[in-house]
């Protein structure tokens, strides 16, 4: 998939240390029926620091869902009409992701090689497009199910909720009813919290995410079998886990928290996956609003579990892992990665698990055996192919050679960087909001914690900018997608 | 009062931090005249939103600190994915590929005849690393380096070829010397004192191997003087992790106390000994602490030697030549010098344009299988005719 580097992203040194602080000032300075207008305008500066033409794209895309659900809402108890109108945007908005996701294909089939050219960049990626077109597709979904009403009067509502630069490459894929303003009362408290959340998403990201894909990229860089041991693998492949979730959901919370600072709320995507019951558990807590789009736009009107048959079911759970993983890509291991989520899910409601477990030991050896198989999966999520995935794990199970130096490697990766990974598993628990809620117990504490709280993450924050300096930025894993 | 509220406080705390830290970096950018345009933002690539915080000021507050929290937790291998490796004794050290020499050898085969059809003699010399034993590197980082069998494969290679070689480790090993003391601990380069040393070597190998009659008395310890500047100066290495982190290099400056006199080729003009050396560079070092690019003090410009009647070399070489040139020249006429990596010219026009008694061929071991390696800017250091593919 060709993609093209944005030269803003809501981590980018430009936008916390100018573009944020003036929008947030234009934005606040604003009536709440100008603030709509401010933010699509700033929106769309935004999205001009990546590509003008891809600017356009998405601009057309979003007039055209517009009018569309405006057609929808305006159609009143003409069913025809209202499907044929609901139909042709999704499937427009299906075509134009299809293309840009698979577009690799079409630049091979016509040797584009050059990359300055104007028909390679056209075929570029945009960033940002496949969560836009989930947003998209809910919306006029929403609106063809009656539960969202546009008008031609309020279409800047629609754009801000389709083009919002602080959601707009990696989500949250927050619902059209979402985006709306918090009282007033509420907004200062709502603007602090969003600098809390941006802040330390900033720094789950830099100090986390970024430190330990150190030793991912090493790890999942070897070619060949031969220069593997399973410590060694093990090693990468749980630093692998901990990346993508610090990396992911560090970006979320620093999403969130922008949307906070501009007086409105949207769900949790991220809630401590790591620590899930269950498999089924486990995608109600990693990307959130992924699952919950999945399920609300593709797993219900298929029927989802309301069928005649439990094949009816598994049939519709199917359908949903086998889109999840072709939307990560066209890659044999994306799609294995995709079903081994969805055989997950299909033994535990088989077996109804975890419902039917009633020994803590029965409960455990669930929790550790699905972890277990979701860093298995995330393996072969990262590979660069299924074969490679494949000897890795076979790797992790002690089949092939066990080569020396890799253990050594391990022992000193483990040295190195012991600092940044005790927290990294410890974060994966919701360690901070226990604290927290203890803390608030006692006004002292509480004082205390105030106190001490802002001054750690502000701490943190300069050290993730001094990392940032120096070089050690990775791109968001997900902006990929 | 709710969790919000009880929050709230210490929120507020927080943004009232955060924005004193963007005024500041704001303010600091606008002091330091370090204002990217709207436009060149607009524009450019991602480099340019980073360049908000790359005013000097900021690049090295940042760059240090980074270094301060690294050497906190001790976390050297943190830069391990810029190909630094810090030794326990916190020397940098860096690792090579496996690489058969295959192309080298055929390159140096192909130049011996072209040699031997004008009678020119031909030295190979090979310039050691910091670490003598690969299975150091293995012991310290867990991770295979082939640089010194590399070097002994190719030095085996042209031995069966019947290229006289010259090996720095081996003369190392019999001077006593530990070859990691012959470095900067900061820079990948060799010490001027080192160079000194290796200058000897290589006119004796001159005498040995190409007829040449270099006075060997010349490269006497007690007809230079030898004066260090403690703690002055960051290497190459070291700059891309911070002096916080890894600390300074001492700076050690050799001068002979001996007439010298040159013509210096290039600008046509004479001058003596001083004349290889920016003694401005150095004279600031004393003073101003972080100074960079000690190791480029000596220069390698292509000499005649008014003092010497014969003799006259090319010198095939890297950077590590600069530590050594400026001594080798005082025991030859004519020295030349060529780098193949940034040269205009190939060492084959070289050689058509001028008639020499020898070739040296001078480099470190982290040449061989560059060409190998996708990216590195070494790759063309044995490419010598211009046409191989």
């Amino acid at each position: 998939m060709n993609t093209m580097g944005c030269i803003m992203t809501i981590q980018s040194n430009i936008f916390w240390m100018l573009f944020l602080p003036v929008t947030l000032l234009l934005y606040h300075s604003m009536k709440d029926k100008n603030k709509p207008l401010i933010l699509c305008a700033c929106s769309l500066i935004f999205l001009l620091f990546g590509s003008a033409l891809h600017t356009v794209l998405f601009l057309v895309l979003c007039l055209v869902n517009l009018l569309i659900g405006i057609g929808i809402c305006q159609s009143g108890g003409q069913t025809a009409k209202r499907k044929g109108l609901y139909i042709s945007g999704v499937v427009l908005d299906t075509a134009v992701l299809v293309f840009y996701k698979y577009t690799g294909i079409f630049s091979s089939y016509l040797h584009l090689t050059d990359t300055e050219s104007a028909a390679y960049k056209m075929l570029l990626f945009p960033l940002g497009l496949s969560f836009f077109i989930f947003k998209a597709i809910s919306f006029l979904t929403d609106i063809y199910r009656g539960k969202v009403t546009v008008s031609q009067d309020a279409c800047e509502n629609s754009l801000v909720y389709m083009l919002f630069f602080g959601q707009f490459h990696s989500g949250p894929i927050s619902r059209y009813s979402d985006m709306a303003l918090v009282p007033a009362g509420g907004r200062t408290a709502l603007l602090t919290q969003g600098v809390y959340r941006y802040l330390v998403g900033f720094c789950k990201k830099t100090l986390l995410a970024d430190v330990l894909s150190r030793i991912t990229s090493e790890v999942f860089m070897k070619s060949s079998p031969d220069e593997l041991s399973a410590a060694y693998v093990w090693l990468g492949a749980i630093c692998w886990a901990l990346e993508l979730y610090y990396d992911f959901s560090g970006y979320s919370d620093m999403a969130i928290g922008v949307t906070n600072m501009f007086g409105m709320q949207v769900p949790e995507n991220f809630l401590y996956p790591y620590a899930t019951a269950s498999a089924s558990d486990f995608w109600r807590r990693w990307h959130a609003s992924l699952g919950a789009w999945f399920r609300d736009y593709v797993y219900i009107p298929l029927g989802g579990s309301r069928t005649k048959t439990r094949l009816g079911t598994y049939r519709n759970l199917l359908a949903v892992w086998l889109l999840t993983g072709f939307w990560h890509g066209i890659s044999l291991n994306f799609i294995v990665w995709g079903l081994g989520h969805f055989l997950l899910i299909l033994l535990e409601k088989a077996l109804g698990i975890p419902k039917r477990l009633h020994s803590a030991a029965a409960r455990i050896f669930w929790r550790i055996f699905v972890l277990t198989a979701v860093v298995l999966l995330w393996v072969i999520f990262r590979c660069n192919d299924l074969m490679q995935g494949l000897q890795f794990i076979a790797v992790m199970f002690g089949f092939g050679a066990q080569n020396p130096n890799s253990v050594h490697r391990v022992v000193l990766m483990l040295q190195d960087y012991y600092a940044f990974l005790i927290p990294a598993l410890l974060f994966t628990v919701p360690v901070i909001p226990m604290l927290q809620k203890k803390c608030e117990a006692s006004q002292k504490l509480n004082a205390a914690w105030n106190v001490l709280c802002p001054v750690c993450v502000i701490a943190m924050f300069l050290l993730s900018i001094t990392l940032l300096v120096y070089g050690g930025n990775n791109p968001f894993v997900y902006a990929a997608f | 009062m709710n969790s919000l509220q009880k929050r709230n406080f210490g929120n507020v705390i927080l943004t009232v931090l955060f924005l004193i830290v963007i005024v500041a970096l704001n303010a600091v950018n606008i002091i330091t005249g370090n204002v990217p345009s709207v436009i060149s933002v607009l524009t450019e690539t991602e480099e340019a939103s980073g360049d908000l915080l790359r005013c000097d000021l900021l690049n090295n507050i940042c760059l240090n600190l980074a270094g301060t929290l690294t050497k906190f937790v001790n976390m050297d291998g943190y830069y391990n994915n810029i190909g630094i490796y810090i030794t326990k004794d916190r020397y940098i050290v860096g690792y090579s590929p496996y690489s058969d020499t295959e192309y080298e050898t055929e390159q140096m085969k192909r130049l011996k005849a072209y040699l031997d059809e004008k009678d020119t003699g031909l030295i190979y010399v090979n310039l050691p690393v910091k670490y003598t034993d690969d299975a150091v590197f293995v012991k310290e980082f867990g991770r295979e380096s082939y640089r010194n069998r590399n070097a002994d494969l190719l030095l085996q290679n042209l031995s069966d070829a019947g290229i006289p070689t010259l090996d720095m480790r081996a003369e190392a090993a019999k001077d006593g010397l530990n070859v990691k003391e012959l470095f900067y601990r900061t820079d990948h380069h060799w010490t001027v004192p080192a160079g000194f040393w290796a200058a000897g070597k290589i006119a004796g190998a001159l005498n040995q191997y190409a007829g040449f009659s270099v006075d060997l008395s010349l490269y006497d310890k007690e007809n230079y003087t030898f004066t260090t500047i403690p703690e002055c100066w960051v290497g190459e290495q070291g700059v891309k992790v911070s002096p916080a982190y890894i600390g300074y290099d001492d700076y050690t400056y050799v001068v002979p106390n001996f007439p010298t006199s040159f013509l210096f080729k290039r600008q046509n003009q004479h001058g003596d000994f001083s004349r290889f050396v920016a003694m401005e560079t150095i004279e600031a070092a004393k003073t101003e602490k972080d100074f960079l690019g000690m190791h480029y003090a000596y220069s390698k410009p292509e000499v005649s030697n008014d003092l010497v009647d014969s003799g006259k070399v090319l010198l095939v070489c890297d950077s590590y030549a600069n530590a050594y040139m400026a001594f080798l020249a005082l025991g030859i006429s004519e020295t030349d010098v060529i780098v193949p990596r940034s040269s205009e010219l190939t060492v084959y026009e070289k050689l058509e344009q001028n008639d020499y008694d020898a070739v040296v061929i001078s480099y470190a071991e982290f040449m061989i299988g560059a060409h190998e390696q996708p990216g590195n800017v070494n790759g063309k250091m044995f490419t010598f005719f211009g046409d191989e593919s």
